[in-house]
This record gives C-alpha cells, sequence and structure tokens, in this order.
C-alpha cells in the first residue's frame, strides 16, 4: 500500500493543466467569470445594496427605475435591485446544496450498482428507472406542496429526485473501469471493495459527473424559480421566482416588477450551463467534434 | 409498462403515509367536509394494516377513482378530463412549432458547421435552453399583448362575443400564438441541436460520398439520405421529452391563463387541493410512460436492426 505521502498523481500538475484547457474555452471563461461576479454579489449584499430589501414604505410604491431605484420600486415601495441583491445568495445556495445532494447520491447509487453488479444492480436500476421516466417536476410540486416550503425542504426534494442521470452516467463508467487492470491489482494486493470504490475506481469515473454537476446546479436554479413561480417557495425569504410570481399581477402598471428578477434567473442559468459546457470541452476532449 | 405504473402509484402512498398531518385529511384536500374525511377513513380502511390499505388504494386506483375534489365540486377524474383538450391544443400546437423548426435549423446549421449560421443557431439554442419560459412568457405578453396590442393577453378565447364558427377559429388561434411561441423555444433549441449533431455524423458516412459521387443533387443527398437516417434520435427524443414539455405548460398555462391541466394544478396549490394534485402527478406520470413505451415502439419500427424480444 502507499503512504499518504508519495501519491502516484500530482495534483497541483492536473490542476496546472486543468487550467490550460480550460481557458481556451470562451464559453467556460465567461461561465464561470459570471458566477465570480454573482458569489461576490452574495456575500457582499449587505454591503453594496442600497437600501434595506425588506423596508416597506408606501409613499414610494411602483417607482419606475431612476437614479435613486435603478429596478425600480414593488408593490410595497421596496428597493427591486436591494432585493435582487439579496436574492442573489438563496438562489447560490439552494442550486449548489441541491446538486451536490443528487450528485452524491447519484454516484452512492451508480457505484453501488455498476460495481457489484448482478440482482443489486438490477433493483437499482429498475429504481432509477422508475424515477427517470416519472415527470420529476410534478413530483418536487407535489412533494413540496405536501410537506410545506421551506427553503430547506425546497433543497432537499430537489436534490433526492434529481439524481437519476448521475446515477446511470456513473454506473456507465464503473461497469467499464472495473474490469481494468488497475482494479485488478488493486484487489490483488488485498484492497476492500470500499477502498477500490472511492480510491480507485470513483476518482477516474469523476469527469462526466463534475460536467453533470454543474448542469444540475442549472437545473435546480430553475426547478427552485419555477417552484416560487407557481407560489410554491419560502414566504421568509425573498427569492427571484417569487418576487416574478407578485409581478404578474401588476404587469401593466410596473414592468420592471417583471423583467429584472426573470433577467436574474436566465443569466444565473445560463451561466452554470455555460460554465458546464466549458468543462465538458475540457474534460472530455474526445467527445469534442471533429 | 404496467410494474412503473404500479411503482408510481405506490410512490403517491407513500408520500400520503409519510406527509405530515392525518392522511384522511390529506386525501380528503383541505376543503372537505368532516363527515367525507369520516367516509374516507372507513372506504380506506385507514385503521387497518398498512398493506391492506395499500391494496384498497391501488385498485380503487386503478378503477379510475382518484378522489373527489370539495374545491371543483366535482370527482378528480372529470376535473382533470374536462382540462385535457386545452391541454393537448397547446401541447401538439407547441410541438408541432418546435419540431418542424428545429429539424430544418438542424439540417441548416449542419450543412456548414461552424459557419455563422451555425454558430447563431448554437447560440441560440444555449439561450433557449436556460432561460425560464414562465418568465419569457411574462415578456412577450408585455411587447406584444400589453405594448403593441398585436395579440390577446391572456386565456384562449374571446368571451362575450358572437362570433361564427370560422371567427371562433381564428380567435382561438390568435390566444395561442404566445404561449406556443414561449412553451415552443426550448425544445425548439433543443431538436436543432440534436438534429444538427446526428446530421454531421451521418454526412460523414461512405453512403453519402456514394451518392454524392453518383450525381444526387445537394438537396436530395441531404434530404432523402442523410435526414431519413439523421432523424432517428430526434423522434426518440419526441416521445422522451414529453414530461419537460408537461412541465413548460403548466408554467405556460399559469402565464397565460390558459385552462388546461396546468392552470388547474396552479389553482389547486392555492387551494391545497391534494386529491387534485395528487391526481394530476398520476395521470401525467401515466400518459408519459404510455408515451415511452410508444417511443420504443415507433424506434423498433423506424430501426429495423433492434428487435425486443
Amino acid at each position: 500500500m502507499m503512504a499518504s505521502g508519495e501519491r502516484l498523481v500530482d495534483y497541483r500538475k492536473k490542476a496546472a493543466e486543468f487550467w490550460r484547457r480550460f481557458k481556451k474555452s470562451r464559453t467556460g471563461l465567461l461561465g464561470s467569470a459570471v458566477i465570480g461576479a454573482l458569489v461576490i454579489i452574495a456575500v457582499l449584499a449587505p454591503v453594496i445594496s442600497p437600501f434595506d430589501p425588506w423596508e416597506i414604505d408606501f409613499q414610494y410604491k411602483f417607482e419606475a427605475p431612476s437614479a435613486m431605484h435603478p429596478m425600480g420600486t414593488d408593490q410595497f415601495g421596496r428597493d427591486i435591485l436591494s432585493r435582487i441583491i439579496y436574492g442573489t445568495s438563496i438562489c447560490l445556495t439552494i442550486g449548489l446544496v441541491a446538486a451536490g445532494i443528487s450528485t452524491l447520491l447519484g454516484i452512492l447509487m451508480g457505484a453501488t450498482a455498476g460495481y457489484f453488479g448482478g440482482t443489486i444492480d438490477d433493483a437499482l436500476m429498475r429504481f432509477t428507472e422508475m424515477f427517470l421516466v416519472i415527470p420529476r417536476f410534478f413530483l418536487i410540486l407535489l412533494i413540496v406542496s405536501l410537506f410545506g416550503g421551506s427553503i430547506w425542504n425546497v433543497m432537499i426534494v430537489i436534490g433526492v429526485t434529481s439524481w437519476p442521470g448521475t446515477a446511470r452516467l456513473v454506473r456507465a463508467e464503473f461497469l467499464s473501469l472495473k474490469e481494468r487492470e488497475f482494479v485488478e491489482a488493486a484487489r490483488l494486493v488485498g484492497a476492500g471493495d470500499r477502498r477500490i470504490i472511492f480510491t480507485h475506481i470513483l476518482p477516474n469515473a469523476l469527469s462526466p459527473v463534475i460536467v453533470n454537476a454543474s448542469l444540475a446546479v442549472a437545473g435546480a436554479i430553475l426547478s427552485e424559480a419555477s417552484l416560487s413561480f407557481l407560489g410554491l417557495g419560502d414566504l421568509t425569504q425573498i427569492t427571484w421566482g417569487q418576487m416574478l410570481n407578485r409581478s404578474q399581477l401588476f404587469m401593466r402598471i410596473a414592468w420592471w416588477n417583471a423583467l429584472f428578477p426573470g433577467l436574474m434567473i436566465f443569466v444565473t442559468v445560463l451561466a452554470f450551463n455555460l460554465f458546464g459546457d466549458g468543462l465538458n470541452d475540457t474534460l472530455n476532449p474526445r467527445l469534442k467534434e471533429k | 409498462m404496467l410494474p412503473l405504473v404500479l411503482g408510481v402509484i405506490v410512490l403517491n402512498f407513500t408520500l400520503i403515509h409519510i406527509a405530515p398531518g392525518d392522511v384522511a385529511t390529506v386525501l380528503a384536500g383541505e376543503d372537505a367536509s368532516p363527515e367525507y374525511v369520516q367516509a374516507l377513513r372507513e372506504r380506506f380502511g385507514l385503521n387497518r394494516p398498512i398493506y391492506e390499505q395499500l391494496g384498497i388504494y391501488i385498485s380503487s386506483v386503478l378503477r379510475g377513482d382518484l378522489g373527489y375534489s370539495f374545491a371543483n365540486r366535482s370527482p378528480v377524474i372529470s376535473s382533470i378530463f374536462e382540462r385535457v383538450p386545452a391541454t393537448v391544443l397547446l401541447i401538439c400546437s407547441s410541438m408541432l412549432f418546435s419540431i418542424s423548426l428545429g429539424i430544418l435549423f438542424g439540417v441548416y446549421a449542419s450543412k456548414r458547421p461552424y459557419s455563422k449560421l451555425d454558430n447563431a443557431i448554437t447560440i441560440g439554442s444555449l439561450l433557449g435552453y436556460s432561460v425560464p419560459n414562465f418568465w419569457l412568457g411574462m415578456m412577450l405578453m408585455l411587447l406584444f399583448a400589453l405594448t403593441l396590442r398585436l395579440l390577446p393577453v391572456q386565456g384562449m378565447f374571446t368571451v362575450g362575443v358572437e362570433m361564427s364558427d370560422f371567427e371562433r377559429i381564428i380567435d382561438v388561434a390568435q390566444h395561442l400564438v404566445l404561449p406556443v411561441l414561449v412553451l415552443g423555444t426550448s425544445q425548439l433549441a433543443l431538436y436543432a441541436r440534436l438534429t444538427r449533431a446526428s446530421m454531421l455524423e451521418v454526412l460523414d458516412q461512405d453512403y453519402i460520398t456514394t451518392a454524392k459521387a453518383k450525381g444526387c443533387n445537394e438537396r436530395s443527398v441531404t434530404f432523402d439520405h442523410a435526414l431519413k437516417n439523421a432523424l432517428l434520435p430526434t423522434v426518440t427524443m419526441i416521445g422522451l421529452n414529453l414530461g419537460f414539455v408537461l412541465t413548460g405548460a403548466t408554467l405556460t398555462e399559469t402565464v397565460f391563463a390558459w385552462p388546461g391541466i396546468g392552470r388547474l394544478m396552479y389553482d389547486s396549490i392555492f387551494r391545497r387541493d391534494y386529491p387534485v394534485l395528487m391526481g394530476i402527478f398520476i395521470i401525467i406520470s401515466v400518459s408519459v410512460i404510455f408515451a415511452s413505451l410508444l417511443t420504443d415502439i415507433v424506434y423498433a419500427y423506424l430501426d429495423p436492426r433492434i428487435r425486443y424480444e
């Protein structure tokens, strides 16, 4: 067995190699720049937002965009720009946590099915297939309406309903990798199943999973926005989807209520999709078209 | 197909039982009368062992009994079926729009890969894929209906006006334009990307070179020789996509007050009308399962190399 100090893979070298290839992808760079900007906005929200996002002042309701309120005000006279700034961190958190949950579950399911094969594989894949066929959004909607729409519920529900794609991906990688010589070698020197799965096979199966995770963030953000838009979100939080939900009533008199929150959802989802696209070009170069 | 349907019913049953609150209340919906809740308790044998309850539940759902909606004052199944025509009209029109244009765009993009047109289509499809369709709907409504007043704002037809049948059709068609555009956009992007990718693959093959060599014209090679084979993945996608289309339809119907299943769902969320929400979930899941079965059959028919035992 190897001591931890003398790893065969030099991670710093790998990172440099990754960056050398990633910076060639224009979509990837654009996506990561936007994500970076969003993270900065989310972290600095209390510092950069011009007003208190919760402060109600009917005197200023439905003010059109102006120098004082660049994105206007809503039906309670709250500053929309400030609300959008405060909504950023929730949007990112939901996307990342939900995608994290679904990726982890997908890895566990896929690895177990692919590595052990046989009856376990059959059973798990039947289960996965069922979840692949069931229209996911309707399931999420049903669960959230039964269990309530707190921010944690929403994240968990989106996470635990979105793993099947990842599971299938991981399973396919495991099926081919477990036949390779290095796995055979690890088994010969006495490594157990868990060690083989997590330290030998998994690191080699991660590229498609990482790409998928980035796209899953985009999907989760879109799902949460759709839920909030349908009125199922967490009413104690500021979310862009909820702002859009309310804005429907005032479309005729205050279009800025509808324009800006939706634009933010669009830009954020697009950024994660672009980032995923860039990762795909970097990590799976053989898939790139001839 | 039957195991999948059973799986959906069991999943639904499980959700009812682990949801917070009394099982009978969840089954009855929040508006139900106490007598009805009591009657349900008896009918579903809620004091009997859980596997008996499951049996009763499965058999009643399989017989088409999805409960009674107090908010709509009618059985759930008829509240849902009432809304089917509007949703089917919306979905079919948008599929017609997205599939035909998507394939066309995909073919043109594949003819000159990495040209300006191809890049425009690639970027357009990425944008179409990322835009929240309910927001797109609101923006189009703002522009074309509220500001330019070219199209009706909401609903499926103009209410309270006498019209001949022909005028009625035109009226519905006008109401249909924006929802179809919204629902079709993300799908259009998908079909364009898919067709482009499989066309590029097919155009690379030897029989295309042969067709060109024996003097077939460009048009015939593209459409008769290449597209016919390149369409397979696209056809599969049409069936597998029904779930996404239905999701999109729900949101689109909400924005445009289109009187379909999605709008019923939106109203039921507010009323906490659980029987309707669960009924919609079951009906939609069964349709999607059926569509995927149909896709397999069509696929086997189109591609004789594939045979199912």
